[in-house]
């Protein structure tokens, strides 16, 4: 039997490093591997509540389906746009992309 | 301490070390792969605590589907990794560096409120963990295809907006001619 | 019953409606519309007339004003006397006008003239024949502001505006106490209808002291209208208008108003004997006055404007002692003799260019018919034996000598006398001897429009008495309703009496301007100070002019000076005032105001320049802004959740 707290530590443990990533990366590459790490993270913590509170009614678990879902079409989305951005201005450094500024 | 904590105190080191790995690999090629590694652990988790239907589409989902992509993305677009080598950006490290402490003490603020739920009696720990994964499987396909079942056919058509938008976005623009 | 009555005052009031809105289209042509449409209103005042006499009462009314419990009529109806006045009025408009055609021509004001003539026609008609008290009253101002507008019509020579304002404000004193009546009567009654108050009255259901004031306020009226004492002052200049105007104004109908609301209201004043005696007596007084001021007078127009207040005097003598019919009747013939002596003087005065008898004379040859239509209308006027006034006349003095008021009998005689004397002065001034100046000498008759109407009156101002004679059968008394209850003894020795004072004026006249035996000048140096008195009026004018004039010149001045000093000192403080605060409220305005709002916009625009840096483009910043937004909403639900 596993505690709860040990899956939720678990989940910031691996939440926090995502965002790490997320904020110190400059490969826009890695930036989108930082953001998957996140939404395991969120997806354990889910799937965990889900299974502790809930088997019969397991909402948690639909939850983390659709979150899988979206990560899977925002990995899509991100790649081609990085492939659309890296073949106009051949730059894979997002510090360098400043399209949204000002 | 039982073989189940045991195992999951490994797969959870594992997933740890990955992530790390992920972040800081100075190969952008080295970081997706620990990134395969995490998405593998992460499903060994979710079978550990007994949803092996999530367990499944995890593998099927961030194996299958996120990895290629990341792969993909790795050829398409990294075949020269950063120059200087650091992955880690320069400027405003400390502020960054600084936020993200604060952001762990908030975590810590959250899980001193987790740590003080009461599991119920209902979880696992009172249940056989075999002869309840049927049931769960289909309570999990009921609430999905009767209460969830709009948004499960609006996240149907995300998807498909998504494949065409990625197509869209990503196709070479032809030559006028 | 098919009554015309309510046609009757349409017709001149579409003629005015029309002459006066076209303006410069009809500069010189008013006439051709004005004529028609009196001759019109004519026809259907004689067939009313037939109607009436035939024992109709044509009635129309509408509902005018209504308010809860009671309702203000616009009605017209017509009784015998309405009818008598319908015709005598637009009988005399119409000669008149047709006069005027030869009168007015080449007048600058041709159109206005015909216009004014036409709505004075309508409103005179309406007055006649109202049947209510307010009606009548709207009409009496209408009629009064014709009057003073056609006073005024030669307004660019000097003095006829004031004549004409003076005309207009003595009357209006005394339509204030037609106002007051009018008031006093409503109060008393709570209706206007003639019918509905004299039935009050006869029954006794107005209070005395009502009807002293109904009575009083409606005779101040009728002598502000019919120029009596104390305010005849206004007929002699009024004479400053065209000779036509004073024929059908000043003599023949306007004036005669006052006489006919007299005559109307008799059933309230025969409840109050006191003001009845005062009519008598402001009557008689009147009458013998103003002939006296006849006697003096060297303007031709206005010995005949002295001759109309002494006639009207009569009038209301006769009105005073009771007499309906008698002073009815005297109306209507003076109505046509004074008509036909101002057309036969306006004639004289077109030919000779001059008002004042001594420059003319011998005008007998030059102009036959108008002298002898003078010579017809001043044997009316004198009461000769068969001439209209003789009936008329004689009918009064015969009731006011059975009224038992032998004073007023007397004055009455008296005044006969004069009268007889002052115009046969004016007929020999003017029309016999030698002519006294060129013009006089040289005078021409005017043609067949100015002739035909003094021909016509000529035959009315003969014949019009016979209506009222016992060979004719009493037809005018019958007609009105009213019994004739003279004795033959008595009317005999009054007819005596009568002609012989005719007689005696008419003789003593042309012994003194015919045959010359007496000097009428050494007569006027002998009693210098009453021919001074004569001359001068008895001094009304002076009197009038230091009193009122005068005196409100000097409250206006006063009133002048307050406002001066005080009220537009403190107007002008209010202004400044109002102006110091504004420029103090305005430097606030600028001050704080604008540098809010001014300050508003820099800052507005100093901010976005800093927080424009936030949007940095960096996918990082954006992140960690949204991390810190997570903690805060995390630190927030930890305090407050």
């Amino acid at each position: 039997m596993i505690p709860l707290s040990w899956l939720v530590t678990l989940a910031g443990l691996l939440f926090g490093i995502g965002l790490l990533g997320a904020l110190l990366s400059t490969n826009a590459v890695r930036m989108l591997i930082s953001i998957e790490l996140m939404l395991n993270a969120v997806n354990i913590n889910l799937v965990a509540f889900s299974r502790y509170y809930g088997a019969s009614q397991p909402h948690g678990e639909i939850a983390a389906i659709f979150a899988m879902v979206v990560g899977a079409a925002e990995a899509a989305v991100g790649l081609a746009i990085f492939v659309a951005v890296a073949r106009n201005s051949k730059l894979i450094d997002i510090d360098k992309i400043n399209l949204l500024k000002w | 301490m039982s073989l189940e904590q045991l195992l999951f105190l490994v797969v959870a080191a594992v997933i740890v070390l990955a992530a790390l790995g992920a972040v800081f690999a100075r190969r952008i090629m080295h970081a997706a792969l620990c990134a395969v590694v995490v998405f593998t652990a992460v499903g060994g988790i979710y079978a550990i605590i007994g949803s092996y239907f999530i367990a499944v589409a995890q593998v099927l989902i961030y194996i299958g589907a996120v990895a290629t992509v990341l792969v993909f993305a790795v050829m398409l677009s990294g075949q020269k990794d950063i120059a200087g080598g650091s992955p880690i950006r320069r400027q405003a490290r400390w502020k960054t560096v600084l936020t993200w402490a604060a952001f762990v003490v908030g975590l810590v603020m959250v899980f001193q409120f987790t740590l003080n739920l009461t599991v119920p009696a209902s979880g696992p720990a009172n249940a056989p963990m075999a002869a309840e994964s049927a049931t769960s499987l289909r309570f999990l396909g009921q609430l999905l295809f009767y209460d969830y079942l709009l948004p499960f056919e609006v996240i149907s058509l995300l998807l498909l907006l998504v494949l065409i938008g990625a197509v869209v976005i990503a196709r070479k623009e032809s030559d006028p001619q | 019953m098919f009554t015309l009555a309510w046609l009757i005052p349409v017709f001149p009031a579409l003629a005015w409606l029309i002459i006066g809105l076209s303006g410069k289209e009809m500069q010189n042509t008013g006439s051709q519309l004005a004529i028609p449409a009196v001759v019109v209103s004519l026809v259907c005042s004689v067939i009313t007339l037939v109607q009436v006499a035939g024992g109709a009462q044509p009635e129309t009314s509408w509902t005018w004003l209504e308010w809860p419990g009671f309702a203000i009529s616009f009605g017209l109806q017509v009784d015998p006397l309405s009818a008598m006045m319908l015709v005598v009025v637009s009988l005399v408009s119409t000669l008149v006008q047709v006069y005027s055609l030869g009168y007015m021509a080449g007048d600058g004001h041709y159109s206005r003239y015909y216009a004014n003539l036409s709505l004075f026609t309508a409103a005179m008609l309406t007055l006649v024949m109202a049947d209510n008290y307010l009606l009548l009253l709207m009409a009496w101002e209408i009629v009064g502001l014709c009057s003073y507008l056609l006073i005024g019509h030669y307004f660019q020579n000097s003095g006829v505006p004031q004549a004409a304002n003076k005309a207009f404000l003595t009357t209006r004193v005394g339509d204030i106490g037609l106002i007051i009546a009018l008031a006093a009567l409503f109060a008393g009654t709570g209706t206007f209808s003639f019918s509905e108050v004299f039935a009050l009255a006869e029954s006794g259901g107005i209070a005395q002291s009502t009807l002293v004031w109904i009575t009083i306020g409606l005779f101040l009226g009728a002598a502000g209208k019919s120029a009596q004492l104390p305010f005849q002052v206004w007929l002699p200049d009024a004479m400053a208008g065209p000779t036509p105007v004073s024929a059908l104004i000043h003599a023949a109908t306007m004036v005669a108003a006052g006489v006919y609301l007299i005559a109307r209201s008799l059933p309230l004043y025969l409840a109050v004997p006191e003001v009845m005696q005062l009519i008598a007596w402001v009557g008689g007084l009147t009458a013998l006055l103003a002939a006296a001021v006849g006697l003096v007078v060297h303007d031709i127009k206005k010995v005949l404007a002295y001759s109309t207040i002494s006639q009207l005097g009569y009038m209301m003598l006769g009105l005073g002692v009771g007499a309906y019919y008698p002073g009815v009747f005297h109306l209507m013939t003076h109505a046509f003799f004074k008509a036909l002596l101002f057309l036969a003087a306006g004639s004289v005065i077109h030919a000779v260019h001059t008002q004042d008898m001594r420059r003319m004379g011998g005008l007998a040859k030059r102009l036959p018919y108008t002298s002898a239509a003078f010579l017809i209308g001043a044997l009316a006027l004198a009461g000769v034996y068969p001439f209209a006034g003789f009936y008329s006349k004689d009918s009064i003095l015969a009731e006011v000598y059975l009224s038992g008021h032998r004073v007023l009998f007397w004055l009455g005689i008296l005044a006969a006398v004069i009268t007889a004397f002052y115009i046969t002065r004016a007929v020999v001034l003017t029309f016999w001897h030698r002519p006294r100046s060129e013009a006089a000498a040289e005078a021409h008759e005017s043609g067949p429009v100015m002739t035909v109407p003094l021909v016509i009156l000529s035959l009315l101002a003969l014949s019009a008495g016979w209506l009222g004679a016992e060979f004719a059968g009493n037809l005018l008394p019958r007609f009105l309703g009213s019994e004739v209850h003279h004795t033959d003894a008595v009317h005999r020795m009054v007819t005596l009496v009568a002609s012989l004072a005719a007689m005696l004026g008419i003789g003593s006249a042309l012994a003194f301007y015919h045959f010359r035996w007496f000097d009428p000048q050494r007569m006027a140096q002998r009693f210098s100070r009453l021919h001074r008195i004569l001359q001068q009026a008895y001094g009304f004018d002076a009197l009038y002019m230091r009193v009122f004039v005068q005196g409100t010149i000097s409250l206006s001045e006063q009133v002048s000076r307050f406002d001066l000093n005080v009220i537009d000192k403190f107007v002008n403080w209010v202004g400044s005032a109002t102006r110091s605060l504004a420029m103090g409220i305005a430097k606030l305005d600028r001050v704080l105001i604008d540098g809010f709002v001014v300050g508003m916009g820099t800052g507005l625009d100093l901010a976005g320049e800093k927080v424009r840096r936030w949007q940095s483009g960096q996918i990082a910043n954006y992140l960690l802004s949204l991390v810190w937004a997570v903690l805060i909403s995390i630190l927030t639900f930890k305090i407050f959740g």
